[in-house]
């Protein structure tokens, strides 16, 4: 709870400090109200858990999962200084809206009224509408905005019509109360309630860019700035899957024999459109892009396997945000520029010669991403596939055979980096916040082996 | 004896590190000195090893939550395997080294990594680990073959990367689906080895189980028709790459079968037993006729070496005591014979710069020391009686033939079609006139002798005296056979 006050009140100090022209504090100011949020969530577990008037829950669950979106923003955050470096006037903005953001994932892990549901992923997605096209020269960005706007404010109406049909049914708005109707009323056979749940199943989904909702995200993450699409592909992928797991595991769950075989059918769907057309993609953010809808893919087997699936998602969405912000970081540090012509495989080339580090880590988030062992990808997959196998074995079968498919564009950007020659002479070093991103990076992408057991009791 | 399994399995991850942070001659002493070290290790270990019991060398909690426990024990096969990892190391390095490649000392480091996967692999003793270490064998040899391969590498290493991935995925599924059967001694489910292999398979559920083992392990090993990867990925690794992959790295698939498919999947294997079997002998005849057509001498030894461990995969699908006895033997031996095998290859790419038979041609007048070198490594590989293959080819198809005499006759086609296409490369290597590659070839060199002449030693002394194998692998079979039964 105080998390989210602390980090409203540090956008709110960054934008008044933007407006007294002290540039270089914005970057520090920042790192530090994110660092003093986190701090503040080992205090919170000791709280009273239902606040404000009933309507939000901080409890183990959305402190856990807090604590991991706000650590990947603060690691988007340092790279963010060298990334920002041409910005003049605009960057508190930029770090404010980014800040008012994470304050809407934050909500969304720990609503308990569906009206705070409602309000978090608004406040995640209105700052970045205007983020994604915060490159106002740049068509491509303006693009971006525009279809991640409206195909976003549709979602979010259809969203917002389930929740008002689930209510209809149930007489609910706060979800253990919804948990307690489902168990006395035979809402299951009411053609309202389960008509709300594919909306709000679609309105997630769009969210999260689950298949046949996927469409914008290509796109938009092509046409935003690689800093933003760095935080959309981590935080807002997170928030999605926090709420669509508090939602329907912990609110729906007694309903689940209801909605299960739809998810699962989504999931395949979702996995496999994304991986298949991953393989076909030239430039590194699209192919991120579907990567991302195809982790998407995996993650739903997370609300497929009860509740053991809080702590398996954890595992992977944390597997997932610190390989893709590595990525990001190696990214930004080739195609300097940010352009569309850098974001090509050949951006790549060469680089191991050129900055080993870079190239290392690169690999390493990219075995990780394809799951392979030791990296802390192959044990959240691990525990996503071993969770969801006892009810949808057929499930895990399709998502096994996508894990070896993705092996084929994710080594792509391997065998360039390790097996090319670097096609343009490179002068410059990676800032020292990039290194320190790529360090901790290899260390949580590596250490996650020693540790998982520890890692999976910070979410009960 | 734990202390030095410890040691065994340790000292090749160290020393890894260590020749990753170093250069040059630093790098090549470090790498070497940890092989030799570590065979020395498995050596001591082997004379205080006592074959009748499992030792137990490490038992730690890992993830305790859902029963997958850091651990390892050795038997007999076990410690052959670990010998046979140990055993070829010291050959596999200073081949590395001989290419005098760019940024050489990350080639040893691999090479190290590598070989502290593969220990890993023989001495695991929990499905989950396992898996980690199978995998983890991957990636160096992927890196080998990637970057100092030869042409087209990417795409054939990619090939190989995502088909092995795609088979040890489903052995995952059915790691966690015998998981899910087991009863530990708490009540949880448990990933140890000997809780695994107690799980009540169901009926329905165990072919599955036993399918999904097969996936990966087929393709590792390979077994026709999941060996496309095989001969090109063969052909363009390095040569130090090459003999990892044959002579230690399909033994992975074959001591998997051995360790993990056949007793704990053992109710599912009625269904498919002829099936397996089946495709092991098309594989042994498939590989030598199309050996005999070779021209390019690598892939001709790669098409042979499928050939053999065709007839050694057979050997563990019979199940009886001979054929698993034969096959365990034999793929120590098999080693042994194809890296030296490798080895004469990588000699005479090297003096002649080509591998192609058309262009070679009377050697033996120009090196007669390498003739006679050749000569035995070529005789082991064809199983000639007083070599170490006839003891095991003999073990493997006595144990084919107690269980189908028809299975037996065409596998032991594959004995005279060995003979076949071995002497058709002797002849035209070093016998006939001599040609433009040839002409001024030197004998073999110091370091060759060095290398070659225990390989040829031990082919002979193996071949007279395997009793000491045997001894390693009796009681263990044994137990293995009353696994299969109940």
């Amino acid at each position: 709870m105080k998390a989210i006050i602390i980090l409203f009140a540090t956008a709110m100090v960054v934008l008044f400090t933007g407006i007294s022209g002290k540039r270089t504090w914005l970057l520090p100011l920042s790192v530090v109200g994110l660092l003093g949020a986190l701090a503040s969530l080992v205090s919170d577990a000791f709280l009273p858990i239902l606040s404000f008037g009933g309507m939000v829950r901080f409890d183990g669950f959305g402190l856990a999962y807090s604590g991991l979106v706000i650590g990947a923003a603060t690691l988007i955050f340092l790279l963010s200084g060298a990334f920002y470096r041409h910005l003049k006037h605009t960057l508190a903005d930029h770090y404010g809206l980014l800040l008012f953001s994470l304050t809407g994932a934050l909500c969304m892990f720990s609503f308990e009224h569906m009206v705070m549901l409602f309000l978090g992923i608004e406040i995640l997605s209105i700052p970045l509408y205007v983020m994604a096209g915060s490159r106002m020269d740049d068509l491509k960005s303006s693009e971006a905005a525009l279809k991640y706007f409206l195909m976003g404010s549709f979602a979010t109406g259809i969203l917002l019509f389930g929740i008002t049909l689930v209510y209809g049914a149930t007489g609910e708005f706060e979800i253990t109360k919804i948990q307690q109707a489902l168990d006395v009323k035979k809402v299951y056979s009411m053609p309202l309630f389960n008509t709300g749940l594919l909306l709000i199943i679609a309105g997630l989904s769009f969210k999260v860019s689950a298949a046949p909702f996927h469409f914008w995200s290509p796109d938009v993450y092509e046409g935003s700035p690689s800093l933003v699409t760095a935080y959309m592909a981590t935080i807002v992928k997170a928030a999605g899957f926090g709420a669509f797991y508090k939602l329907f595991v912990m609110g729906f769950g007694p309903e689940a024999p209801y909605w299960s075989m739809t998810i699962a059918v989504l999931s395949a769907l979702t996995m496999t459109v994304g991986n298949i057309t991953a393989v076909m993609q030239k430039n590194f953010k699209r192919m991120m892009a579907y990567s991302s809808i195809s982790h998407a893919g995996y993650l739903m087997l997370g609300l497929l396997s009860g509740s053991a699936g809080s702590q398996s998602l954890f595992l992977y969405l944390l597997a997932y945000a610190v390989a893709t912000i590595a990525a990001f970081s190696v990214f930004m540090l080739v195609n300097r520029e940010d352009d569309l012509e850098g974001g090509k495989f050949s951006a790549f080339a060469g680089l191991n010669k050129t900055d080993p580090l870079a190239a290392f880590v690169m690999a390493l988030s990219m075995v990780s991403l394809a799951g392979i062992p030791i990296t802390a990808g192959f044990f959240g997959k691990f525990f996503l596939f071993a969770g969801a196998f006892g009810g949808f074995p057929w499930l895990v079968g399709i998502a096994v055979v996508n894990s070896a498919i993705s092996i084929a564009y994710y080594f792509r950007v391997i065998v360039e980096m390790y097996m090319n020659d670097a096609k343009v002479e490179w002068s410059f070093s990676a800032p020292k916040t990039y290194r320190l991103v790529m360090v901790l990076a290899a260390i949580v992408l590596l250490g996650l082996a020693f540790i998982p057991d520890q890692v999976l009791a910070l979410v009960p | 004896m734990a202390t030095v399994s410890l040691l065994i399995l340790g000292l090749p991850l160290v020393a890894a590190l260590v020749v990753f942070l170093t250069k040059g001659k630093v790098a090549r002493f470090a790498a070497l000195f940890s092989a030799v070290l570590t065979l020395f290790c498995t050596l001591s270990l082997w004379a205080m090893f006592d074959a009748t019991k499992t030792l137990e060398v490490i038992r730690l909690p890992w993830i305790s939550s859902v029963g997958i426990g850091f651990s390892m024990a050795l038997d007999g096969p076990g410690l052959l395997m670990v010998l046979l990892t140990n055993l070829l190391l010291p050959f596999i390095l200073p081949v590395a080294c001989s290419q005098n490649t760019e940024k050489e000392s990350v080639l040893l480091g691999l090479i190290l990594v590598m070989q502290f996967a593969l220990i890993g692999v023989f001495m695991a003793w929990d499905g989950f680990l396992f898996y980690v270490f199978w995998e983890l064998a991957l990636i160096p040899i992927y890196f080998i073959s990637a970057i100092w391969g030869g042409e087209k590498r990417q795409r054939i290493t990619l090939k190989f990367f995502i088909y092995t991935f795609a088979g040890s995925l489903l052995m995952l599924l059915s790691i966690l689906t015998v998981y899910f059967f087991t009863q530990g001694a708490d009540g949880k489910h448990s990933f140890d080895w000997a809780a695994m292999q107690q799980a009540n398979l169901p009926p329905y559920i165990a072919p599955w189980v036993l399918l999904g083992f097969f996936a990966a392990f087929a393709v590792k090993i390979p077994i026709f028709p999941f060996h496309t990867w095989q001969p090109d990925t063969y052909t363009v690794a390095p040569t130090a790459g090459t003999m990892l992959l044959a002579g230690i790295m399909l033994k992975m698939g074959l001591f998997g079968v051995y360790r993990w498919m056949m007793p704990i999947a053992a109710e599912g294997l009625p269904y498919y037993q002829d099936w397996f079997l089946t495709l092991a002998i098309i594989g042994v005849l498939y590989g030598a006729i199309i050996a005999i057509k070779q021209d390019d001498l690598k892939r001709l030894v790669a098409y042979s070496s499928l050939s053999h461990v065709g007839l050694i995969a057979a050997g563990l699908f019979v199940g009886n005591e001979s054929g698993a006895q034969g096959a365990l033997v034999q793929m120590l031996n098999h080693g042994i014979n194809v890296v030296g095998m490798f080895y004469v290859v990588h000699w005479i790419e090297r003096r002649t710069g080509t591998r192609s038979l058309e262009n070679l041609g009377g050697l033996a007048a120009k090196a007669p020391r390498f003739a006679i070198l050749f000569m035995i490594v070529l005789l082991g590989s064809i199983a000639v009686p007083l070599t170490n293959g006839f003891v095991g080819e003999f073990l493997l198809l006595n144990g084919l033939f107690q269980y189908n005499a028809w299975m037996a006759a065409l596998a032991g086609l594959s004995i005279i079609f060995g003979a076949v296409y071995m002497l058709r490369v002797y002849q035209m290597v070093m016998y006939g006139t001599l040609k433009a590659a040839t002409a001024d070839v030197e004998d073999v060199g110091k370091l060759d002798t060095i290398l070659l002449l225990p390989v040829a030693f031990l082919i002979l002394l193996l071949g007279v005296f395997p009793q000491p194998l045997f001894n390693l692998t009796a009681k263990a079979v044994e137990k293995w056979l009353a696994l299969l039964g109940g």
